[in-house]
């Protein structure tokens, strides 16, 4: 067995004639140490506390400007194209409780938008029970072709005079719950912004792929 | 149809389009791109490589969505024939 020097390591067959030195103990790879709370410091707190509320502006504070638009304008994008599609109904989905929870890491569109939706239930609930009240009746037993026809187109036309009045009660639950996914995607990026900040205001060292690229190119020099 | 009471943001748009629903799996297609500048902006310490890289790893992640769906159907199309 050779190593990379070309050197023997092989144990010899025969005993040494003088005694070996004794071994050096060998140093421990150095791991980077882990990093007191204090290192933040307070404006590194606040930091954390402002990437969360304002998607972005953590960066900022830190310097990182250019950063800070790119995450502010994408996670923000990201939100309103969520709320464009699906309204209101996109936020806290309750077969779903899975995206509030991410939602509400997108920090202010949803503690502001979790609040008109919640004021809007009300609303939502009482038109619901409106249109199920005035809504033309099933047919009976035994209808003729004719009647059915007549009673099926009064129910649509009913149901479009009332979407036309009422949007809210429009119903597309694809398009609803990529609304919601939209939005709480956006949710998990702003955490993945908020460990990036971490990072940086710590200055702890990231083992990225380009740090690994490097080093084993340096690695073969 | 228009209904003339939608208000953005607070109604869906499936009011405004209903028929948005049938194109409903374009709508990936942002979010790919999307997710894909967030995570390259995390890790790029030059920012001038970003359009780049952030193409190039839109471009995996729907080439692999494109390629588990194709496997997915042509899997379920030979297991339904020979069940």
């Amino acid at each position: 067995m050779t190593d990379s020097a070309g050197s023997d390591l092989t144990p010899p067959s025969s005993p040494p004639a003088a005694p070996l030195p004794a071994p050096q103990p060998v140093p421990a790879p150095r791991l980077p140490a882990p990093l007191p709370a204090e290192s933040l410091g307070p404006v590194g707190y606040l930091a954390i506390v402002l990437a969360w509320m304002v998607p972005g502006l953590g960066h900022f504070m830190v310097g990182q400007k250019t950063r800070g638009l790119i995450f502010a304008l994408t996670i923000h994008g990201l939100f309103v194209g969520g709320l464009l599609l699906g309204g209101i109904k996109a936020l806290s989905p309750p077969e779903q409780p899975i995206w509030t929870y991410t939602q509400f890491l997108s920090g202010w569109p949803m503690l502001v938008f979790n609040k008109v939706a919640r004021a809007k239930e009300a609303e939502i609930i009482q038109l619901k029970s409106d249109y199920q009240a005035d809504r033309p009746e099933e047919w009976k037993s035994n209808p003729s072709p004719e009647e059915q026809a007549q009673v099926q187109a009064q129910r649509i036309a009913y149901g479009k005079k009332n979407l036309t009045q009422h949007p809210l009660l429009s119903y597309s639950p694809k398009i609803q719950d990529v609304g919601a996914v939209y939005c709480g995607i956006a949710g998990m990026l702003n955490l993945l912004v908020i460990f990036d900040l971490l990072l940086r205001v710590t200055g702890t060292p990231r083992d990225s792929g380009e740090n690994k690229k490097s080093s084993s190119k340096g690695g073969a020099k | 149809m228009m209904p003339l009471a939608f208000t953005p943001f607070i109604d869906p748009i499936s009011a405004l389009f209903p028929e948005m629903h049938a194109y409903w799996l374009w709508l990936v297609v942002p979010l790919v791109i999307a997710i894909s500048l967030i995570y390259r902006t995390t890790r790029h310490s030059d920012l001038k490589s970003l359009p780049r890289a952030v193409t190039l790893m839109s471009c995996q992640i729907l080439l692999v969505m494109v390629a588990a769906a194709v496997l997915l159907t042509l899997l379920y199309t030979g297991l339904s024939r020979w069940l």
